[in-house]
């Protein structure tokens, strides 16, 4: 699985907890927009970018550039990860998870096991 | 890299934000000139046309946590980021709720910080 680390903030820590899913995951980092792009040209798989503040900007051009029923809002300022949704999203297919920066690590793990259980 | 006006067009050709947000956005970023970071711009950027759109729409958003503001509410940088915001709500013609306020001082009191030290 390819996955590609957009978003704005927290790119190489983000990259570092997505490598933890094992030697089948690969990673690359890029900025929002060129993340989005190679989701849309199947250059990569699965996109996860975080924001600062949430509101916006983790997942705002993934959303401009992949429309947004490809796109999961994972957490937001208040409101954690939730399991069930992110597996919910991941058997849809949706390709683009985005969450704010203090919740990557719980983030990205509940998105990486439904993906890779999927 | 991508540009602040390509950014915003990739937003707003994906319906993610608004002509009237993606202008206010522009000029708001142009106000900063052109020493202003980057990757902050972009930031900035991404969330007030997203901001300016929720309002637009009717939609709400959580404050961000408080230990999160407490800091950006003692910089020294904060009476900057009050006069961006006031010039913000003033060319939008209407004040931002207290919680988009609150992620607006985050990013600007951040790009201040970068332009001028703290």
């Amino acid at each position: 699985m390819k996955v590609v680390i957009g978003g704005q903030v927290d790119k190489k820590e983000v990259e570092a907890l997505v490598k933890e899913h094992g030697e089948g995951v690969t990673t690359s980092v890029k900025s929002d927009v060129e993340a989005a792009m190679a989701i849309k040209s199947g250059q990569a798989d699965i996109y996860v970018g975080a924001c600062a503040t949430g509101g916006g900007g983790a997942l705002a051009m993934a959303t401009a550039i992949l429309g947004k029923d490809q796109c999961e809002t994972v957490s937001m300022p208040g409101r954690k990860p939730d399991e069930s949704k992110i597996k919910q999203a991941v058997a849809q297919g949706k390709k683009a998870y985005g969450f704010t920066a203090d919740h990557k690590r719980e983030a990205i793990s509940l998105i990486m096991n439904a993906l890779l259980n999927n | 890299m991508v540009h602040v006006h390509e950014r915003l067009r990739i937003l707003l050709e994906g319906d993610v934000i608004t002509k009237e947000a993606s202008e206010i956005a522009a000029e708001a970023v142009d106000r900063l000139g052109i020493h202003a970071p980057q990757p902050q711009i972009d930031m900035l950027v991404t969330h007030l046309a997203t901001a300016l759109t929720r309002m637009e729409r009717g939609e709400a958003l959580e404050a961000p946590p408080e230990e999160m503001f407490k800091e950006v509410e003692h910089s020294s940088h904060i009476k900057d980021a009050n006069e961006e915001i006031s010039w913000v709500e003033g060319r939008f013609g209407q004040s931002l709720p207290e919680e988009e306020q609150k992620f607006l001082k985050i990013h600007y009191v951040s790009i201040f910080q970068e332009m001028g030290g703290e």
